[in-house]
């Protein structure tokens, strides 16, 4: 069991693989996302080759449930002091794991070596975000009554296609689901980083989980190590 | 004596301890736990929970038993309805490899 205090948290990592490797952190999505989103999901397969960090972002897992601090400019500063010991590294994110992701490698372009984002949520969300969530945990019933997460994220920035057009030179992996509430956000990519690999799945907002046989060999064979600025266009 | 009954439930006691460290001693007071016992509907155990006690697994028993591995080659149905027979038989099958 792996507990770090950063940024007035307590959280909880995972680590899998070996200890040699280029590093892959994996962020999953907000609610009913944890740590376990992707240990059952591609980390495994992903840790054959390489070290992979699983990260609880705060108020989810096994991390501590702070009433303040789900805005991405948090969560960034969160994910920079969980990452502070590992070289440059790739990271994998679902939904508003990949908001993070991106905020991050633009706030430290230097530390992030490819960029693969499943779900990304940069189109306009549906009304509300809770609908995303079919089966509640104690986890999120805590989230949902006794922190600012929606208030949080109604007031989160979007991302534009002039700030993701800052990551040209980035190998950016973009996977959405056929059933995604998030579609539009695919063209977005598109226009903003036409180098980026993009695939459609079938499946939903949950991709990880839906499409994991398709899933997991994509991000498996992007994560790979390969130099940083190798064109994937 | 049979040696290999004795193996069997040092390793099932060995993981109900775990599970009392993962979920709580009360959480467990109205389930006897025995290989039977599914993780998912009998101790309705949240999927972090289930990374938690791969954790300690990974404590208890070192490389001997790599806990990611085995559900990576499993998919989430099989996952969900997983035994805690399931996974002593797995835990034991890996003891046996690693004193071959």
């Amino acid at each position: 069991m792996v507990y770090v205090q950063a940024t007035g948290a307590r959280f909880h990592l995972v680590e899998l693989g070996p200890s040699c490797g280029g590093p892959v952190v994996m962020l999953h999505g907000l609610f009913t996302g944890s740590a376990a989103s992707w240990y059952f999901t591609a980390a495994p397969a992903i840790a054959r080759t390489r070290p992979v960090r699983l990260i609880d972002w705060r108020g989810h897992g096994l991390s501590e449930c702070t009433p303040t601090g789900y805005d991405s400019a948090t969560m960034v500063a969160d994910l920079n002091e969980l990452t502070c010991d590992l070289p440059p590294f790739a990271i994998a994110g679902h939904s508003y794991g990949a908001v993070v992701a991106v905020w991050f490698a633009l706030a430290h372009p230097g530390r992030v070596t490819r960029l693969a984002l499943v779900e990304p949520p940069f189109s306009p969300a549906p009304d509300r975000a809770v609908d995303l969530i079919r089966v509640p945990t104690r986890c999120t019933r805590m989230l949902l009554e006794r922190t600012s997460v929606l208030h949080d994220l109604a007031a989160e920035p979007p991302i534009t296609e002039s700030e993701l057009g800052r990551l040209t030179g980035l190998p950016v992996l973009s996977v959405t689901g056929t059933r995604s509430p998030f579609r539009a956000t695919a063209q977005l990519i598109g226009r903003a980083l036409p180098g980026a690999r993009q695939h459609l799945l079938g499946g939903g907002h949950d991709l990880h989980i839906s499409a994991k046989a398709r899933l997991t060999p994509l991000l498996r064979e992007f994560l790979a190590a390969t130099p940083p600025g190798e064109d994937v266009g | 004596m049979d040696m290999g009954a004795v193996v069997d439930n040092d390793v099932l006691d060995e993981v109900v301890r775990m599970l009392v460290d993962v979920i709580g001693e009360d959480f467990l007071l109205d389930v006897e736990v025995g290989r039977g016992t599914t993780f998912n509907e009998d101790l309705a155990m949240e999927s972090i929970e289930f990374v938690a006690l791969a954790e300690r697994l990974q404590q208890v028993y070192q490389g001997r038993v790599d806990f990611a591995a085995f559900v990576a080659g499993l998919d989430l149905d099989e996952i969900m309805t997983m035994r805690v027979g399931d996974l002593v038989a797995h835990i034991e099958s890996r003891l046996t490899a690693s004193a071959a």
